[in-house]
């Protein structure tokens, strides 16, 4: 899948002023973004999601043949016209449905609904609403409720940060599988490399609002020390 | 002195709670529209809109009636509409007691609606957008369930301001026993034409309605709580 963003983001506040650049072209199933907090993730992902305002947004954005935006053309698809299913990083539940009711609350008829819960280990979590959920059982019932939602794309920001290590690595093989299997173009979010290296072929470190460093995850050990350094 | 239910103080609660009930069902559908639109700031100059919505609200009930007065009056827009629809008039009746509680309690309700909405974290219907739902799923299975609570608490005040409302609804509605005389005009007759006691058995009333609606109002704004104290 061709990747194509070139475009800048930049706030009103003058009390918090932030700048975000991205001007880079690749080819690539899944894309890691990596970097410290408060350099840009969160800011890239709600702009390819559309929650940022137009007017604080330039340039464009294509993922295959889709164009989610184009500002010097006009073109602007909404966060639902864009059609990439968010697992935020806190998850995000709909406090007032079950767990079942968050998952199916878009799912496509037909969809594997019962491999999803079954391969997430969710069958004990259906009937119980959010706040009854730990951090980790929440993240994973988001996952499965984007995962069944119909999207072309994927945006999975920081989805097994509250995981244990044992979940962590089941729900890695699994999110490693269903994309060697599907032909939905996702971006991974995660301030863990281990995750970026094991489930993305593309990687980029976002840091102060540019891209500082992108390629094959594998290649990043021989840049990370100078990175690091920084 | 106790309180008791004649035919005549039956018929006042009645009627009060007819009008209370029918001015704040008015009220629910059309702030709850107001509330979110000024919520999610798509109203043109929504400061001038919000301070002219608060205007029921902050002048005398009477002066309000004024207002009424003069659109109700068969000459009056409101007073010819309810012609052609009904083929009488809207002055002194029962639903002109209605609009004269609905508009000095819709305020109390939109600010309240607009609060419950602007509660509402745009990240959950961030989400729920980007997971596929359309801007009418998303209002009804989204905003205003989470919503809700807030809705309702206003809406349960909105009512008890509709109960207790005597300025402008005596202008409109007059005093026509059983027809338009609410609790509020009742017990200012009742003073005016020295029956003590009766305007005491009728304050209680209206002051038992009163609390019921305001408990209850309290009662889901601390049962339900706000979206970010939830789950």
């Amino acid at each position: 899948m061709r990747f194509d963003l070139n475009f800048a983001f930049a706030t009103r506040d003058s009390q918090l002023p932030f700048k975000l650049e991205i001007n880079h072209q690749w080819d690539a199933k899944v894309t890691g973004i990596y970097g410290h907090s408060g350099g840009g993730k969160s800011s890239l992902v709600e702009v390819l999601l559309g929650l940022k305002s137009r007017a604080l947004v330039r340039g464009h954005c294509r993922v295959g043949s889709a164009l989610l935006f184009a500002t010097a053309d006009g073109v602007w698809l909404s966060t639902r016209e864009r059609r990439c299913a968010w697992v935020p990083q806190e998850a995000a539940l709909l406090p007032h449905l079950s767990s079942l009711g968050n998952i199916k609350l878009t799912a496509k008829t037909g969809a594997d609904l019962d491999a999803v819960i079954t391969a997430l280990q969710l069958e004990g979590l259906l009937s119980k609403k959010p706040r009854q959920l730990s951090g980790g059982e929440r993240q994973r019932v988001a996952l499965a409720r984007a995962l069944l939602a119909p999207h072309d794309m994927l945006v999975l920001d920081e989805p097994l940060a509250a995981l244990d290590s044992a979940q962590r690595l089941a729900t890695l093989e699994f999110l490693r599988r269903r994309v060697a299997v599907e032909n939905t173009p996702m971006w991974y979010v995660s301030h863990r490399w281990d995750e970026i290296l094991t489930i993305c072929d593309h990687a980029m470190v976002i840091e102060e609002g540019r891209l500082r460093w992108h390629g094959p995850p594998r290649l990043w050990a021989e840049a990370k020390s100078e990175y690091n350094s920084q | 002195m106790m309180l008791y239910m004649d035919d005549a103080v039956l018929d006042c609660v009645l009627l009060t709670i007819r009008v209370a009930g029918v001015a704040t069902l008015m009220i629910v559908v059309i702030g709850t529209a107001v509330g979110w639109a000024l919520a999610r700031g798509k109203v043109p100059a929504q400061l001038l809109v919000e301070a002219v919505l608060l205007l029921p609200m902050t002048m005398p009930p009477v002066a309000v009636g004024l207002v009424l007065l003069n659109l109700m009056a068969p000459s009056g827009p409101l007073g010819t509409f309810w012609y052609l629809l009904t083929g009488e008039r809207l002055l002194l009746t029962w639903q002109a007691a209605a609009i004269a509680a609905f508009t000095v309690a819709l305020p109390l309700y939109v600010r309240a609606a607009q609060e419950a909405f602007a509660a509402v974290p745009r990240r959950l219907e961030g989400v729920a957008e980007s997971l596929g739902l359309g801007p009418w799923r998303l209002w009804f299975q989204v905003s205003l369930p989470l919503a809700g609570p807030g809705l309702a608490a206003g809406g349960l005040l909105a009512f008890a301001r509709a109960l207790g409302e005597f300025g402008a609804t005596s202008l409109v509605a007059g005093a026509i026993a059983g027809r338009t005389e609410t609790l509020a005009v009742a017990i200012y007759n009742s003073i005016n034409n020295g029956n003590e006691h009766q305007a005491w058995v009728l304050a209680l009333w209206s002051a038992a309605l009163a609390v019921l609606a305001t408990v209850a109002s309290r009662y889901l704004s601390t049962r339900f709580p706000s979206v970010e104290r939830r789950g």
